[in-house]
């Protein structure tokens, strides 16, 4: 049995990637993607593999984490290196011919280059994730949208969802692994038989995790409103996080830098 | 015939940062026909330990065995090895009817919807619910306490030879209580029965067994009669000792002398008063 997983993988432990304000990182993210995008050669590639690199060994975050997102999209990336690499009688010279499909050594090349791009964007991101708990990701982002105010977009309520959502996924997480185990010590066999069958076998899992789901959000909204919640107009935080010297500092010096390597390499 | 622990450790998220040490080399034993009572604080590791003596968690090291076969998980409880009544097990009930849900461990076990249905029947009467009237209602719209024993009945329903319950009496009423209580005590009759509980004054009196646990530590394994013997090993563990056990040590602090130590009222008054005649 593996135990539950904590969610957006956050990973509390203390870094100056950790320590780095969640606007920041953002920032940083935004450089990055535009280094992996802007650069139309390997260069760019590997300036971005090194830059991830640093910043995973600086967060002391282990390896395998980011990583481990790569197994959700192992089959984008294999039809994206397939795509580019197989060819239709390939008139060129040919790595490997079975038949009529051929694989030749450009097709392969530009196959890697764009499954390496996906590859460290999706290792890239997910030390934001990996290195920011959810609730300072959901307040860098109402205050990243904050001018949108201005054109009547409710951005704190939008954030309060955004922080409820967020706050309510690893509960539901650790409930449903709850009950599976509770099932699953009942007797319940949830690997065994045809689609059909399995689909099934989860009722009693989907049940009660939708009554206490229901239960708890009917709770938790009723707990906000004798506590006077009224949207997010006028709401001030407990623990204002700000912006630095060293966050404007890091995310500057790491935006132009890759902004610089988007557009040379 | 007995449910074996043999220096089994557990460590959560092994090998990540946030690792935590949930159980260090617990030992027991306990027979079927006994009641066995795990106390410690929360965080102790309590859960974690039916979690594995349940076979839904593997020990990292240590075996876990029941009646001589290492636990597996949902085989063992198919096969009527143990059952294990988690916290809050009313968050679980998914059926429409009672029955039904009280039905379903035993369909799981490949028992014939007929005798599926008897085992219910029968599990129901053991928590004392009346089938006539509890059979065919909603679980959803039953009291705590009710919903608490359906909960019970869908374990015993499987017939195992070992009943694992976390704290069961947490969040009953009084009557709630009372009622779990003579449930069990009625269980007992067919399984060896090992409760986990932060709450001594509960289960204490009633137990052969006692474990104390202290940040997964075992402090204290032996007869319950032993630890009320000793009852620092439960102050030290964080645990409060049951009311009558407390004014016993009391007066011991204000300078009487027992023989023995109690949780029995009729009894410890007895010795309260001969401690008193003897001091004058
Ligand atoms: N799924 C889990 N992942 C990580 N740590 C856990 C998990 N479950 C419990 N723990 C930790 O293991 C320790 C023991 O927990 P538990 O067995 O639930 O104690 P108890 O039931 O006595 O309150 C606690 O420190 C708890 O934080
Ligand atoms: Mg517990």
């Amino acid at each position: 049995m593996r135990p539950p997983v904590p969610f957006g993988q956050y990973v509390p432990i203390e870094s100056p990637v950790h320590r780095l304000e969640s606007r920041a990182k953002m920032g940083l993210i935004v450089g990055y993607t535009a280094l992996l995008f802007g650069s139309d050669g390997f260069e760019g590639l590997i300036v971005g593999a090194l830059l991830a690199a640093l910043a995973i060994a600086i967060s002391r975050v282990p390896w395998r984490l980011p990583l481990r997102g790569l197994r959700a999209i192992a089959f984008l990336l294999a039809f994206t290196l397939l795509a580019h690499a197989l060819r239709w009688n390939p008139a060129t010279v040919t790595l490997i011919r079975i038949g009529p499909l051929g694989i030749d050594p450009d097709g392969l090349a530009t196959g890697s280059f764009f499954a390496l791009r996906i590859v460290l964007l999706v290792v890239g991101t997910s030390l934001l994730t990996l290195t920011t708990s959810p609730v300072q990701l959901t307040d860098g982002l109402e205050r990243i949208m904050h001018p949108l105010e201005l054109l009547r977009v409710p951005v704190g309520e939008l954030a309060m969802m955004m922080t409820i959502a967020l706050r309510f996924i690893p509960t539901t997480a650790e409930e449903a692994e709850k009950v599976i185990v509770a099932q699953s010590s009942r007797g319940a066999r949830f690997d065994e038989g045809g689609l059909f069958t399995r689909a099934r076998a989860y009722i009693p899992v989907l049940v009660p995790l939708f009554v206490n789901l229901f239960r708890r959000a009917d709770e938790l909204a009723t707990a906000m409103e004798a506590r006077c919640y009224r949207g997010g107009a006028g709401r001030t935080r407990l623990h204002e996080s700000r912006m630095r010297a060293m966050d404007w500092a890091t995310m500057l010096a790491g935006m132009s830098f890759m902004f610089a390597a988007a557009l040379v390499l | 015939m007995a449910l074996t622990f043999a220096n089994v450790s557990y460590t959560y998220s092994e090998g990540l940062p946030y690792a935590q040490r949930a159980l260090k080399d617990v030992s027991c034993e306990v027979e079927r026909g006994d009641l066995a009572v795990i106390l410690g604080p929360t965080g102790s590791g309590k859960s974690t330990l039916l979690r594995v003596a349940a076979g839904l968690l593997a020990p990292e090291v240590g075996t876990v065995l029941i009646d001589g076969e290492p636990v597996q998980g949902g085989a063992t409880a198919r096969a009527g090895g143990v059952g294990l009544v988690f916290q809050s097990p009313e968050t679980q009930l998914f059926a429409e009817t009672v029955l039904d849900d009280i039905a379903f461990g035993p369909r799981n076990q490949g028992l014939s919807e007929e005798s599926a249905r008897q085992h219910a029947v029968q599990a129901l009467e053991t928590v004392g619910l009346d089938p006539s009237q509890f059979a065919e209602r909603s679980p959803f719209g039953l009291s705590g306490g009710e919903a608490r024993r359906v909960a019970l009945a869908g374990v015993l329903a499987m017939s195992p030879r070992y009943l694992l319950l976390d704290e069961p009496t947490a969040g009953l009423d009084g009557s709630g209580r009372r009622d779990l209580a003579a449930a069990l005590a009625a269980a007992r009759m067919h399984s060896g029965v090992i409760v986990v509980t932060h709450d001594a004054e509960e289960f204490l009196p009633h137990a052969d067994l006692a474990l104390v646990l202290s940040a997964g530590d075992c402090t204290f394994s032996g007869p319950a009669d032993e630890l009320i013997q000793r009852p620092a090993a439960l102050a030290d563990a964080g645990i409060r000792p049951p009311a009558v056990l407390e004014t016993m040590i009391r007066a011991q602090a204000l300078g009487a002398s027992f023989r023995n130590l109690t949780l029995d009222p009729q009894d410890a008054a007895a010795l309260l008063v001969a401690a008193r005649e003897a001091r004058a």
